[in-house]
């Protein structure tokens, strides 16, 4: 009951108050949805000190141990791309390199967290779903920089020197990602990685395939009523009186007057 | 085959690879998918059917508004949604098949869900950083130009 009162309905508002704030209309909903996303994610935030004794407050501490380096590192992305070549809202230059620290400081931050002893630590041992982040963030980012690059060569138009960049970004985490396999960290042995990375591999691979499945049943819904409804109604062809009223209509509004 | 299907090939090909080549990293070091591996899939596989099923379930809300409000396709789709519910339930009771280092069913239950917060937590950085970085290395280099002059 303690842990449904303290992170599961503050859970549920965070995520219900994202989703109506990123989707409502109205601006008094968005205002609300927002506020109720911030009071739930505070109060996940300090799940850990309000209900210790549930297993699912980890994802709380993960939460407040992760807030910190995302957002440096989203912030920096976001001044580093807004200040450079846009027609519309460039950002300063001083923008710019505020936004190359930040980006540096969020991604030294989370390779502390394995490399070094940031690590989400939680009663005396790592934080569980930091192993599940972790893994997961470096696997789908490999993936996923590949991805960019190669669309940036084939899809784009002379975009070689933005697509070696996002080689040299895809090369950095499959990197991060070997090395986390081989090498221990003070905290995270390679074995335990290793173990991690294979279960981030089957969570990915199952999230995939659920979902592409529950899309599935969401199509086989729509066909099924789509198909059930009776054909439309076809009209007759006009008569010989009604094109005749049309096409003294047509000519009225044709022609215009001499020049 | 044509050449937008051979550019998608390629692209999906892209980001297949790099996670392919690290799996074989892995089995190469010595390790084999484990049962705790496939307990994780089928956790993930039911619990992302239920999950993705609730979702389309609150979008059919807007796909029944632009129909007049037909009750069929909802309750088709709420039908779904407990289907994957039940489905879920049932699996995770028959003993240790599905259970990893949860006590009950309702804690295995919770804790797939969380897991699939943390995990979708992990997705949206990914896409932040690729994206992110695109756009980066777009905007960042100096404006080309679209014609010489004559």
């Amino acid at each position: 009951m303690q842990a449904a009162l303290w992170f599961w309905f503050p859970a549920i508002a965070l995520v219900v108050g994202t989703g109506t704030a990123l989707s409502s209309k109205s601006n008094l909903i968005k205002r609300l949805s927002k506020i109720i996303a911030v009071i739930g994610f505070v109060m996940v935030l300090f799940s850990p000190v309000t209900v210790p004794e549930s297993p699912s407050s980890a994802a709380g501490h993960l939460l407040g141990s992760i807030v910190g380096p995302c957002a440096l590192l989203v912030t920096g992305i976001y001044l580093l791309a807004f200040s450079g070549n846009v027609e519309v809202g460039k950002l300063s230059s001083t923008d710019r390199k505020v936004g190359s620290v930040c980006t540096f400081l969020g991604l030294v931050w989370l390779e502390g967290m394995h490399w070094w002893t940031w690590t989400p630590m939680l009663n005396g041992e790592v934080n569980p779903y930091w192993l599940v982040f972790w893994p997961t963030f470096l696997l789908l980012s490999t993936g996923l920089s590949s991805g960019a690059a190669f669309s940036l060569r084939y899809l784009g138009d002379s975009r070689e020197q933005e697509s070696n960049f996002m080689l040299v970004i895809c090369s950095l985490t499959f990197t991060l990602t070997a090395l986390g396999m081989i090498l221990d960290g003070p905290n995270i042995s390679a074995e335990i990685f290793r173990d991690s990375f294979w279960l981030a591999v089957s969570d990915i691979f199952g999230l995939g395939l659920g979902v592409g499945l529950s899309i599935l049943a969401f199509a086989f819904v729509i066909w099924i009523y789509e198909s059930s409804l009776p054909p439309t109604k076809s009209l007759d062809a006009p008569s010989q009186q009604e094109l005749e009223q049309a096409s003294s209509i047509v000519a009225k509004h044709i022609g215009g007057e001499q020049e | 085959m044509s050449e937008v299907s051979k550019t998608w090939k390629i692209i999906i090909m892209a980001i297949s690879a790099p996670p392919l080549l690290l799996m074989i990293i892995a089995v190469i070091l010595g390790d084999d998918i484990t049962s705790q591996s496939f307990k994780r899939f089928a956790n993930a596989l039911i619990t992302g059917y239920t999950f993705g099923a609730g979702l389309l379930f609150i979008n059919m809300f807007f796909y029944a508004d632009s129909r007049h409000r037909p009750l069929a396709p909802l309750f088709g789709m709420m039908l779904a949604t407990i289907f994957g519910s039940m489905i879920t339930l049932w699996l995770l009771s028959q003993g240790d098949l599905l259970l990893e280092e949860n006590g009950s069913v309702r804690a295995q239950a919770l804790s797939n869900v969380v897991r699939i917060l943390v995990s979708l937590l992990a997705l949206i950085m990914a896409v932040a950083v690729a994206v992110g970085g695109t756009f980066v290395a777009i905007t960042s280099r100096p404006k080309r130009k679209l014609f010489e002059e004559e």
